[in-house]
């Protein structure tokens, strides 16, 4: 099973394609922090956070705060991180928090320049290039 | 005896309590002047210009026996001069040359996890290189592809370890050469010779630039000649 785990659902690029991806394939889940009207329907199991507990597959996050929830859950889960925006250019995040939380999970990023700076970054030369959210299905 | 240390010269209050002393930290947004002066009733007062307030003077003048310095800082000529008003040449006011804080940056450990090539700490400045550079800063998010976020300050000295060298402005230049990397500049970014010149500057910083001794020095000033002496021999806990 897999599970995408992501803030919320309002209007955002990532949100769209996400949205997009049920349409075309409703295997998975989608683990939301705040339930608010998605701003289409999406079309696939939408569920709280709170039911990530035990759960067993794949999980993705899809930003650090995510990443976080994942970590505290207890699952039974390979656990992957979509790194779709670099949180930490544009706020001022704590380097080694952000880097021990990185070192459990399967990095993947959506571009090139992307993951030269997540290279930089956590000091991993194993930052995974995707194009499109379908491959991490 | 007692010392009583303005917040901003927190690095010279190490050596002291180190060696022994009891010292208090002045910072009027924990705790009052008045307060603080009251409770302590220190014996000495080590105070930094840019700290000095009507508060911190009306303290001062109602213990006669109190032995103070006042540290000149950036742009603290108006506050000297308002201190010499009232005491006249009754106190001594000093520059502090740049210092190596022994106390905060040694015994600093390399971390692989960390390890980089080059790094910066709250500094603006910033260069263009394919080598592995973090940009830390605490305060201020940098735009800069390489901006990492900040750095807890109980790990900034093996991050600073675990860098090949270290992007600074000269007043810190002890403080990274003591941590164990090369401090470099934007005019200066050869790390050629990298241990040789790290040792250069840590041997300078234990025989006559650091922490201790501008503490020593500031304690013989006030006639605390043994007093400085001790804390001198402490330096060797630190080599």
């Amino acid at each position: 099973m897999i599970g995408f785990v992501v803030n919320n659902l309002i209007k955002s690029e990532l949100s769209d394609k996400l949205i997009k991806l049920s349409r075309e394939d409703n295997s998975f889940v989608i683990f939301l922090q705040n339930i608010q009207s998605s701003m289409n329907y999406q079309n696939c199991a939408i569920m709280n956070v709170t039911y990530l507990n035990g759960f067993d597959g794949k999980v993705i996050a899809l930003d650090i705060d995510s990443a976080y929830l994942i970590n505290q859950s207890n699952l039974n889960a390979e656990k992957i991180i979509l790194l779709w925006n670099l949180e930490w250019l544009y706020n001022i995040l704590n380097y080694t928090e952000i880097v021990h939380l990185l070192d459990s999970f399967k990095i993947y990023v959506k571009s090139e320049s992307h993951k030269k700076i997540v290279e930089n970054f956590t000091g991993r030369s194993d930052i995974n290039l995707i194009n499109d959210l379908k491959e991490l299905l | 005896m007692k010392i009583l240390f303005d917040s901003k010269l927190q690095e010279l209050a190490f050596p002291a309590v180190h060696s022994g002393f009891q010292c208090f930290k002045h910072e009027p947004k924990e705790v009052a002047t008045f307060d603080i002066f009251n409770k302590i009733n220190p014996d000495v007062y080590v105070s930094h210009l840019s700290m000095l307030t009507n508060a911190v003077l009306k303290n001062i003048d109602q213990r006669p026996h109190l032995k103070c310095i006042f540290i000149r800082g950036q742009e603290t000529e108006d506050k000297e001069n308002k201190a010499k008003e009232q005491f006249g040449n009754l106190f001594e006011f000093i520059n502090l040359p740049i210092f190596g804080d022994i106390f905060s940056y040694s015994k600093s450990e390399f971390i692989a996890r960390y390890k980089s090539d080059i790094i910066s700490i709250d500094i603006e400045d910033t260069i263009n290189t394919d080598k592995v550079y973090r940009i830390f800063h605490n305060y201020k998010i940098i735009q800069h592809p390489n901006y990492c976020g900040g750095i807890d300050h109980r790990i900034k000295k093996h991050i600073i370890r675990s860098s090949t060298a270290c992007l600074t402005k000269p007043e810190d230049v002890y403080n990274i050469a003591i941590a164990g990397s090369l401090p470099v500049s934007l005019d200066n970014l050869d790390t050629s010779n990298r241990d040789s010149k790290i040792k250069d500057i840590v041997d300078k910083v234990f025989s006559e630039d650091s922490s201790f001794h501008r503490t020593a020095e500031i304690l013989n000033r006030l006639g605390f000649e043994k007093e400085s002496k001790l804390i001198l021999t402490k330096i060797g806990d630190f080599k």
